[in-house]
This record gives C-alpha cells, sequence and structure tokens, in this order.
C-alpha cells in the first residue's frame, strides 16, 4: 500500500494569498475580503489538522486580513487629497504589497529560465602552471651585499650586538580566528590552489596551526573552499570553490 | 603585430586563464591600448558566433571568457557525468529578483516585499557568490546593503545589469492578463 501526500507548497502569506486570488479568479484591485480571509484562515486550520507547524508569518498575514475585513464595516475614512475627498480603502495597502510582490514573483520566474539556459554552459577550470615556474626565479636579482644587509637586519632585530637587552618578555601569542581566515581565503584568492603547510610557518605555534585548520574548517563550511587530501597524513591541498 | 596574431595570442590567453579575465588585463599583457582590446574583443566575439564554433566567447562587464553553447548540453553531458548542477530554490530566486532590481537593497525591505524573513536564501545567494554586501545604510542600525555581483551575470547569461529586462515590461505583462 502506498499513500500519496501532496502537499501545495508556498514561498509565505503573499505566496498563499496570490494563490487564493488566481484561484477564485479575484480582480486584484478589488478583493472580496471575507472570502479572502476565510480561505486563508482555513488553510492555515488545515494545516494545523495536519500537524504542521504554521510559521508566524502566516498568522499575522491572517491577524492582517481580519484586521482589514473590520475595518471595511466601519465607515470609510475621508481624506483631503488637493482639496478632494478621498476615501481611504482599508485594502489599499494591502494591494499595493500583493502587486509589488508579484512583480518580484514573475520576475523570478524569467529568471528561472534564464538560469536553466546558462546552467548548461561548461567552463574550463584555470589552467595549474605552477609547474612552468622557475623556482630560482626570484633569486636571480639577489646580490651579495643584499645577504650582507639582511643579516645584519636579523641580528639587529635580536639585539645580540647588545648583550644588556638580551631579555624578552614572553607573551601568550594571541591569534584570531578571522585574522586566519582572511589569511586563507587571501591565499587561496592569489593562488587558487595552496597546500596547508604553505601557510604554516616552521615556526609558526601550535595555537596558530589550530586556529588555522579552525578556519579552513569554517571556510570549508561556507563552501569557500575544498579540501583533498590524496592519503592518509599527507598534506591538505586547499583549492577554490568553483560555483 | 597584426589583428589576426593578436587575436590568436588572445584566444591562447582566454583558453588558458578559463576564468573570467579582465580587458584590462589582457591589453597589459599585450601592451596594447584597452579599446583596441576591447573592440578585438568583441569583432572575435562575433566570430566565433558567426562561425558556429562549440566553443562562445561569454561577456559580462568588463570580462570575457570561454565556455560551450547551452544548446550543446545534450551532448556534453554525457561525456561529463555526475556534475552539480544544483538550480536554485524558488525562495532564493525570489530574493535574487528583489536585490537585482532594487539594489542596494537591505535585509529589511527584502523580507517585507516577500512577506517571510529571507535569512536563509540571501545566506544561499552570498555562498553562492550571486549576491554580496555591497555597503551599509547610513541609518541606525547601519543595516547591511546587498547587490549583484559578476557571477550573477555569467549565472544568468547576462553582459551587464542593463540587459535585465526593465521592470516594467514585468508590469506591463501584468495589465495585458487582465
Amino acid at each position: 500500500m502506498s499513500y500519496n501526500v501532496s502537499v501545495e507548497v508556498f514561498e509565505g502569506p503573499m505566496d498563499l494569498l496570490l494563490n487564493l486570488i488566481d484561484k477564485n479568479e479575484i480582480d486584484i484591485y478589488d478583493i472580496p475580503i471575507n472570502t479572502v480571509t476565510d480561505q486563508f484562515v482555513s488553510q492555515l486550520r488545515k494545516w494545523e489538522d495536519m500537524n504542521l507547524e504554521v510559521a508566524s508569518d502566516f498568522i499575522i498575514m491572517a491577524a492582517t486580513l481580519i484586521e482589514i475585513k473590520s475595518k471595511m464595516l466601519l465607515p470609510k475614512e475621508i481624506v483631503l487629497v488637493d482639496g478632494e475627498e478621498v476615501h481611504l480603502d482599508p485594502r489599499e495597502e494591502l494591494v499595493m504589497r500583493l502587486i509589488e510582490y508579484k512583480l518580484y514573483k514573475d520576475i523570478s520566474e524569467s529568471l528561472k529560465s534564464s538560469e536553466d539556459v546558462y546552467s548548461k554552459v561548461y567552463y574550463k577550470p584555470q589552467e595549474d602552471v605552477s609547474d612552468f615556474r622557475d623556482p630560482f626565479e626570484e633569486l636571480n636579482a639577489v646580490q651579495l651585499m643584499d645577504l650582507v644587509d639582511t643579516l645584519q637586519n636579523i641580528l639587529q632585530r635580536h639585539r645580540y650586538d647588545n648583550p644588556q637587552e638580551n631579555f624578552f618578555e614572553i607573551r601568550r601569542e594571541e591569534v584570531s580566528l578571522e585574522e586566519c581566515t582572511r589569511d586563507i581565503e587571501d591565499q587561496v584568492k592569489i593562488n587558487g590552489k595552496i597546500k596547508f603547510s604553505d601557510i604554516i610557518t616552521a615556526q609558526a605555534s601550535r595555537s596558530r596551526i589550530i586556529a588555522y585548520f579552525l578556519s579552513l574548517l569554517e571556510l570549508m563550511r561556507t563552501r569557500f573552499i575544498y579540501v583533498r587530501q590524496n592519503d592518509s597524513f599527507s598534506d591538505l591541498i586547499i583549492e577554490m570553490r568553483g560555483i | 603585430m597584426d589583428k589576426r596574431e593578436i587575436k590568436s595570442i588572445i584566444e591562447g590567453l582566454l583558453f588558458t586563464f578559463g576564468e573570467p579575465i579582465d580587458c584590462n588585463e589582457v591589453a597589459k599583457v599585450l601592451g596594447i591600448p584597452n579599446k583596441e582590446v576591447l573592440s578585438i574583443l568583441l569583432e572575435m566575439k562575433d566570430e566565433f558566433d558567426f562561425n558556429r564554433r562549440g566553443i562562445r566567447i561569454i561577456r559580462f562587464n568588463n570580462s570575457f571568457q570561454l565556455g560551450t553553447r547551452p544548446e550543446h548540453h545534450e551532448w556534453i553531458k554525457q561525456i561529463v557525468q555526475g556534475r552539480n548542477t544544483r538550480s536554485l530554490s524558488n525562495a532564493a530566486l525570489e530574493t535574487l529578483s528583489i536585490v537585482a532590481y532594487k539594489q542596494p537593497v537591505t535585509k529589511a525591505d527584502i523580507d517585507h516585499i516577500r512577506g517571510v524573513k529571507s535569512d536563509r536564501s540571501l545566506e544561499t545567494l552570498i555562498g553562492r557568490r550571486l549576491a554580496k554586501e555591497v555597503g551599509k545604510l547610513d541609518k541606525p542600525g547601519k543595516p547591511n546593503l546587498y547587490g549583484t555581483t559578476d557571477e550573477f551575470l555569467r549565472y544568468f547569461g547576462l553582459e551587464s545589469l542593463k540587459e535585465l529586462p526593465p521592470i516594467d515590461d514585468f508590469r506591463i505583462e501584468e495589465i495585458e492578463e487582465e
């Protein structure tokens, strides 16, 4: 034995309301508020009977409909616009909202058909040219004096020339996840494909490595990157996620 | 360098780069003025179409990319299995329509038009890089403003936002229906 369950899906209260208007072939500018309110509320009841939780948005709309219904019973409010008397229709605001919603719903259907066409296009991923680069290219321009200068800089920074200052305060390293996430994002954006070991320098503290790893998980979750590993314990390869 | 050679180089660049490449970038590589490169690229695009090549040059904003023709999907899909083409949900498409036509727009505006919370769909759209934050509204709470991306143009086969059908086209349709 099989069950056939069919439940109409509505994107929200506006969608349901439009559906009722279509079904009853109603002029959107002259909605019979009684009929529509009754049908709207009975739809919500039906969902409740099916043990479906009715979202609060639908209940707000039901309340709005009932409010309009009660206002319709009162004498129409009259305001002066440019010296002329105009009868305020309590339905007006709702009608405007419905028309606007319908507009975007129609647009979304036209986008849907473009999507159907253009999802059938195939693109080629970027060529990996890293194999063709000379790994020593960067070193070609380095002169002996550059090395000497660099060494001096390092020595100065570590103050080996002044033993008196050879004392350091050991601070707890603060590693922020945001910083690591941004770092990975930037590197992936620039290089397209990176290894986890590229990010982690040899001096990186344990907490920094953990922070990077957490950032990696976060970026996988937000579908910015995907990560693969060819063998157990081998390097993680991080790639920017194509759409 | 004659034009034929330039076109030939550009084709190679587009092939190797794969991803959308900015016209300025091509101009820099070739050492030719931007304007010239743009007109050559547009000419190439027409030639590819005219000769019914299986590869098309796709343009959006100032970027160009090689891609297949959608009408060849039927054949191509037979050799590339398991491609993940999740199409967007109706909720996401509704949200995206509002973002596209009302940008820059706040989430509150989107929620108001749709009559439901749009957090989830907005998240999906940002995750798929079809929409992004484009700034903050100078009002209390500084709400984020959202707009569409270049990826949005590519996804829907548009060259620029100007190619979106004017919003009044949809309004006219409504009047005709009545």
